[in-house]
C-alpha cells in the first residue's frame, strides 16, 4: 500500500474538486456559476443603481411617465431573476446536490472496499484519511457554492468601485487606501489566526474522543460499573482549560491587529463621507442621487469586501480535507494479476512465508511452508497470539507476505 | 409555538450555560442591524433634510462628528465582541453544555443504547451537539436582531409617511402564509428524504468501518448493499423532483408579491407623491425609498431564517427529547449497602424482556451466598448475561424482584449499590489512557501502585507492571500502547479484581484466551478471592469444577442448579453437555 502525502496547493485542490463537478454536473455548475455573476449584477442594481438612477431623474424633474418607464424596466429585471433565483435555489440544487453526493459516494466507497485491509490497521491515518470520508460528499458541493457566492460579490464590488470612481475620484482613492490597509493588517489577522487554530487542534481531538465515549453504546456498561465518567470529564475539563489558555495567549496581539485594521477602514469611511457631505452640501457639486447613491456603495462595498475575504478564507479550509480527498483517492491497491479461476479449484501451497503487520516488527509467520490439497479439512491449532488468524488472513490476500509466496497452483 | 418554545429553550440553555455569552451577543447583533437603519433613516434625513432647508454649516460638522464617535464606539465594542468575548466564551459555553450532555448520557438506561430508533435519533442530535448549539444560539440571535432593526424602520418610516408601510402588509400576510407552506413542504420532503439517508448512512458505515472491512473483502455482500444504496438515491431524486417544482412554484410567487409590493409599490406611490402632490420634499423620498429596500432585505431575512430554522428546530427537538429522557433504572431509597448486614443476592421469581415479547428470563428463583463461587452455563441465547445484567440493574425486571440480603435492590443508592461490584465484560473497552488507570478507572496516584500491581500478576500480565504509566492506544499517541485481544481481555479482568469490590464478576472472561492461560485464571480466584463473591459465566464446563456452585440456564430459566458432583450425578443437561464436551461433542458417549 502506498500512499502520498504531498501537500497541494490550494488553488489546485480546489480547481481539482470544480472539475470534479464539472464533470457531474456540467449544465447545472455552468449556471450556477452564471448565476452568482448575474447575483452580483443585480446586488449592484438593487442596492446602488437603482436609488441614484431614479432619484436623479426626480432631481431633474423628468416626466412623470419616463421616471416609471425606468421603474418598470428595473421591476422586469427583477422579477426575472427571482424566478432564476428560485429555480436554481429550490429545484436544480437540491437535484445537484443529490447527484453529485451520490458520484463522491460511490466513488468514495468503491475506494474504500477496494484499497487493502491493512490501510484500516494505522489508527492515525485510519481516522485522518478514511474515516473522514463519511463527511466528504457533503462538502464537495460547498466548493461550487463558495465559488458562486465569490462571484456575486466580486461582480458586485467591482460595478460599485466603478460607480465611485465615475461618480467621484477623491472618494475612490479612499476606498482603495482602505482595502489594502485592510487586506494588509486582514493578513497579519489571519496568520495569526491559523497559528492558533493548529495548536487547538490536539485539543479538539481529545473532545472528540470524549463525545465518543459517551455516546457509542460500546462504552456504556464500562461508564455505569466505573467512576471512569469522572475521570473522562476532569480530563475534558482539562483540555479546555488548555483550550482557554492558548486562547488568552494570543488574545491581545489579535485584538490589536483586529482595532489597526477596522479603525485604519473606519477612519477612511469618516474620510469619505465628509467629502462627500462638505460637496453636497457646501458646493452642491453631486446630485442628491449621486449622494445617497454613494452612501449605499459604502456599506455594499464594506459588506462585500468582508464577505470576499470571509470566502477567500473557506477555500483555505476545504483545501485541508481536499488534500485528504486526494490523498484517500490516490491511495494505490495491491497488485492484482489478470489470472483468472477456473471452477476446479488446484492445490494451495506456502512457500517460506514471513508476515508482520505494518508499523510493527514482531514476525508473527516466520518462514511458513505448507501446502494444502483439494478437499482437505483442515484444523489450525496454537496459543493467543501464535499467527492462527494472521495465516488466514494472508491466505485470503487481506495482506501479502513480505516474503515468500503463498499460490494456488491449477 | 412549538418554535416559539424551542427557542426559548435554546436562549434559556445558552444563558445558564454562559450568561455573559447571551447578553453581548444579543446586544451585539441587534446594534449591528440597527446600525444600518439608523445610519440611513436619522443621519440621512437629517443630513439632506439640513440641505433643503439651507442651515448653517457648524449644525452639519456636528451632525457629522457625533455619528464619528457613534460609529467608532460600536466598532470597538464588535471587535471586543468578536475578538475577545466569542473566544474567551466559546470553551465554556460548549464545556458546559457537552458536561451537560455527558452527564446526562452516563445516567441514562442502556436500554436507551438498544432502542435503534432513540439510539439513532440520539446521536444525531448528540454529533456536534456543541457546535449546533453554539450556531443555533446565533442564529435566533440574528433573528432578533433583525426583528429590532425593522421595527426601527417600520416605525421611523410611519412618522415619516404612514401610507408607504401599508405596502408591508401584503408582504407579511404572504410569508406568513405561503411562506408557512413552503416551510411544511420542505418538513415533509426532508422527512422523506431521511429513511433513504438512513439506508445510504448505513452503507457509508459499512464501507468505511474497520469491523466491517474483513467481510467485505471476502464476500460479495457489497454489490447488494450498493444496489439498496442506488435505489434510495434514486428514491431521493424523485423526491426532491416532486417538492421542489412545488416549492419553486410558490417561492416564486411569494417573492415577487414581495417585490411588487415593498419596492415597486412603494416606489410608484412615492414618485406620485413626489411629483404629481409634490406632498414630498427629495430628501423624504430617497430616505423612505432608501428605508424601504433595508426593510424588504430584512423581510427576506427574516423569512429565510424562519424556513431555514426548521432544521434547527428538528435539532432542538431531538436535544430536549434526550435532555428530558427520565430513566427507568432509579432508585426508589436512598438505602447504602453495609458490608455487616451480609451478602445474600435473592433472584425472587424475576422474568425479563428486552422487546415486550420473547422473554429473555422466566420465573428465575435462585439465591447467592455471600463468598461463594458461582458458575453460569448454558447455551447461546439462554439469558446468562441478561441475568448479570439484571443484577447490576442496568436493567430492572419486568416482574419479580431481586434483593439484597432481604431488600430490593431498588431500594439501594443506585450508585453506591453498583459500587458492590467489578464487572469484566465480554466487550471490554480499552481507554486512550493510562494502562493504570485502564486498570483502576480513576486517575492513579502513588497510593494505588500496589493494587496496580496486584491487578496485572492477579491477570497474568505480570510483565507489564513496568509499563503501567505508558498511554495505551494510538489515539493521541503514536507511540501508544496497543495489545493483543487476549492481552485487553487479561486487563479487563485486572480491571475487574482492582475494583476491589465484594462482587466479582467475570462475563466469559477466557473467551478469547487460550487454555493454560484460562486454567491459570481460575486457580488465582481460588488462591485471591476467598472473601469475594465470584460469580463468571463459561462455555468451558471444565473450569465449573472450581466452582461451588453452578446455575445451569436453559431458555431463560434455571433448569439446573447445584454442585459439580451434584450436577454430574443427576445425568440431567449439564452432564449432557458436560460430556459432549469431553468427547468432542459427538452425539455417542463413550461407556
Amino acid at each position: 500500500m502506498k500512499h502520498l502525502n504531498k501537500k497541494n496547493g490550494v488553488i489546485r485542490n480546489n480547481l481539482f474538486i470544480l472539475k470534479i463537478i464539472f464533470s457531474t454536473t456540467p449544465v447545472y455548475a455552468i449556471s450556477f456559476i452564471l448565476f452568482g455573476v448575474i447575483s452580483g449584477f443585480i446586488q449592484f442594481i438593487n442596492s446602488v443603481y437603482f436609488i441614484r438612477t431614479i432619484t436623479n431623474q426626480v432631481q431633474a424633474k423628468e416626466s412623470l411617465n419616463k421616471i416609471v418607464t425606468t421603474l418598470i424596466i428595473f421591476a422586469l429585471m427583477n422579477v426575472a431573476y427571482l424566478i432564476l433565483s428560485n429555480v436554481c435555489n429550490f429545484l436544480m440544487t437540491p437535484l445537484a446536490k443529490i447527484k453529485l453526493e451520490k458520484h463522491v459516494q460511490v466513488t468514495l466507497l468503491h475506494k474504500a472496499v477496494s484499497i487493502g485491509v491493512s490501510a484500516f490497521d494505522d489508527p492515525n491515518f485510519y481516522d485522518a484519511y478514511i474515516l473522514s470520508m463519511t463527511s466528504m460528499d457533503k462538502k464537495i458541493y460547498a466548493v461550487l457554492e463558495t465559488l458562486s457566492n465569490l462571484l456575486k460579490s466580486i461582480v458586485t464590488t467591482v460595478l460599485t468601485i466603478n460607480l465611485i470612481f465615475i461618480i467621484d475620484p477623491f472618494c475612490f482613492i479612499l476606498v482603495i487606501a482602505s482595502m489594502v490597509i485592510s487586506v494588509f493588517g486582514g493578513k497579519k489577522l489571519n496568520a495569526l489566526l491559523f497559528k492558533r487554530k493548529n495548536e487547538m487542534l490536539v485539543y479538539d481531538r481529545k473532545m472528540d474522543y470524549t463525545d465518543r465515549l459517551f455516546y457509542l453504546s460500546d462504552y456504556a456498561k464500562e461508564i455505569r460499573m466505573n467512576d471512569i465518567s469522572g475521570m473522562l470529564i476532569d480530563d475534558y475539563k482539562k483540555a479546555v482549560d488548555d483550550i482557554r489558555g492558548i486562547i488568552s495567549k494570543y488574545s491581545t496581539p489579535i485584538v490589536i491587529f483586529s482595532h489597526l485594521e477596522d479603525m485604519s477602514t473606519l477612519f477612511f469611511d469618516v474620510l469619505y463621507v465628509t467629502s462627500l457631505v462638505l460637496r453636497l452640501v457646501l458646493k452642491g457639486l453631486i446630485s442628491v442621487g449621486d449622494f445617497v447613491s454613494m452612501i449605499n456603495s459604502a456599506w455594499t462595498l464594506s459588506n462585500n469586501v468582508r464577505e470576499i475575504a470571509r470566502l477567500v478564507n473557506e477555500f483555505n479550509d476545504y483545501s485541508i480535507y481536499i488534500d485528504k480527498f486526494r490523498t484517500f483517492s490516490s491511495i494505490t491497491d495491491e497488485n492484482s494479476g489478470d489470472k483468472l479461476l477456473t471452477e476446479n479449484t488446484g492445490m494451495l501451497s506456502f512457500n517460506n512465508v514471513w508476515f508482520h503487520y505494518p508499523n510493527e516488527t514482531k514476525d508473527v509467520l516466520q518462514g511458513i511452508t505448507l501446502a494444502i490439497k483439494p478437499h482437505e479439512k483442515i484444523a489450525l491449532v496454537g496459543y493467543n497470539g501464535s499467527g492462527k488468524s494472521t495465516l488466514i488472513k494472508l491466505l485470503l490476500r487481506l495482506y501479502d507476505p513480505q516474503r515468500g509466496v503463498s499460490k494456488q497452483m491449477v | 409555538m412549538h418554535e416559539i418554545k424551542n427557542t426559548i429553550y435554546i436562549l434559556k440553555l445558552v444563558y445558564l450555560a454562559c450568561p455573559k455569552r447571551a447578553v453581548l451577543s444579543i446586544i451585539k447583533d441587534t446594534l449591528g442591524s440597527c446600525r444600518w437603519a439608523i445610519y440611513n433613516v436619522v443621519f440621512l434625513r437629517l443630513l439632506l433634510n439640513a440641505l433643503s432647508t439651507k442651515v448653517d454649516d457648524q449644525q452639519i460638522h456636528i451632525l457629522l462628528g457625533i455619528f464619528a464617535v457613534v460609529f467608532i464606539t460600536l466598532q470597538i465594542f464588535f471587535v471586543y465582541y468578536k475578538k475577545v468575548v466569542v473566544p474567551a466564551t466559546d470553551p465554556i459555553l460548549t464545556q458546559n453544555v457537552s458536561v451537560m450532555l455527558y452527564e446526562k448520557a452516563a445516567a441514562m438506561d442502556l436500554a436507551a443504547y438498544e432502542d435503534p430508533n432513540f439510539y439513532e435519533q440520539y446521536t444525531r442530535a448528540l454529533s456536534g451537539a456543541r457546535g449546533n448549539v453554539v450556531s443555533t444560539f446565533g442564529r435566533v440571535s440574528i433573528l432578533i436582531s433583525m426583528i429590532c432593526s425593522s421595527l426601527i424602520i417600520f416605525f421611523t418610516t410611519a412618522v415619516l409617511d404612514i401610507g408607504a408601510l401599508l405596502f408591508v402588509i401584503i408582504p407579511i400576510i404572504s410569508t406568513f402564509t405561503i411562506g408557512n407552506v413552503i416551510k411544511k413542504m420542505r418538513y415533509q420532503s426532508d422527512m422523506e428524504n431521511l429513511a433513504e439517508d438512513r439506508k445510504i448512512d448505513y452503507v457509508k458505515r459499512v464501507a468505511y468501518y474497520k469491523e466491517y472491512a474483513i467481510e467485505l473483502r471476502t464476500h460479495g455482500i457489497f454489490d447488494v448493499l450498493m444496489r439498496d444504496y442506488d435505489t434510495a438515491v434514486d428514491k431521493k431524486i424523485s423526491n426532491t423532483k416532486k417538492y421542489g417544482k412545488k416549492i419553486t412554484l410558490l417561492s416564486i410567487v411569494n417573492n415577487n408579491l414581495n417585490y411588487a409590493c415593498l419596492t415597486f409599490g412603494v416606489v410608484l406611490y412615492m414618485l406620485v407623491r413626489i411629483i404629481v402632490y409634490h406632498t414630498i420634499e427629495l430628501g423624504d423620498f430617497v430616505v423612505t425609498v432608501n428605508s424601504i429596500a433595508i426593510l424588504a432585505n430584512n423581510l427576506i431575512g427574516i423569512s429565510m431564517q424562519i424556513i431555514t430554522f426548521s432544521e434547527n428546530n428538528q435539532y432542538i427537538d431531538n436535544f430536549r427529547k434526550f435532555m428530558e429522557r427520565k430513566p427507568k433504572v432509579v432508585s426508589t431509597g436512598k438505602r447504602k449497602f453495609d458490608r455487616s448486614n451480609g451478602l445474600v443476592f435473592t433472584f425472587d421469581n424475576v422474568s425479563f424482556s428486552y422487546d415486550g415479547r420473547k422473554k429473555a428470563l422466566q420465573h428465575v428463583c435462585f439465591e447467592i451466598q455471600a463468598n461463594q463461587k458461582n458458575a453460569i452455563v448454558g447455551y447461546n441465547g439462554t439469558g446468562k448475561t441478561t441475568l448479570i445484567k439484571l443484577l447490576l440493574r442496568l436493567y430492572d425486571p419486568d416482574e419479580g424482584r431481586i434483593l439484597l440480603n432481604g431488600i430490593d435492590i431498588k431500594e439501594y443508592d443506585l450508585a453506591s449499590y453498583r459500587s458492590i461490584f467489578g464487572v469484566c465484560f465480554q466487550d471490554y473497552k480499552i481507554f486512550a489512557a493510562a494502562l493504570s488507570e485502564n486498570i483502576l478507572m480513576h486517575h492513579y496516584s502513588e497510593v494505588d501502585s500496589k493494587l496496580v500491581e496486584n491487578a496485572l500478576k492477579f491477570s497474568g500480565l505480570d510483565e507489564f507492571v513496568e509499563r503501567k504509566d505508558k498511554v495505551m492506544t494510538k489515539e493521541f499517541q503514536d507511540d501508544g500502547l496497543v495489545l493483543s485481544e487476549g492481552q485487553k481481555q487479561r486487563l479487563s479482568i485486572a480491571r475487574a479484581y482492582a475494583q476491589n469490590t465484594p462482587v466479582l464478576i467475570l462475563d466469559e472472561p477466557t473467551s478469547a484466551l487460550d487454555p493454560i492461560v484460562e486454567n491459570n485464571l481460575y486457580q488465582k480466584i481460588d488462591e485471591f478471592c476467598g472473601d469475594k463473591t465470584v460469580i463468571f459465566i463459561t462455555h468451558h464446563l471444565g473450569s465449573c469444577m472450581s466452582a461451588d456452585r453452578i446455575l445451569y440456564l436453559a431458555d431463560g430459566e434455571v433448569a439446573e442448579d447445584g454442585t459439580f458432583e451434584a450436577l454430574i450425578n443427576n445425568k440431567s443437561y449439564f452432564y449432557r453437555l458436560f460430556s459432549k464436551q469431553k468427547w468432542g461433542y459427538s452425539d455417542e458417549t463413550p461407556k
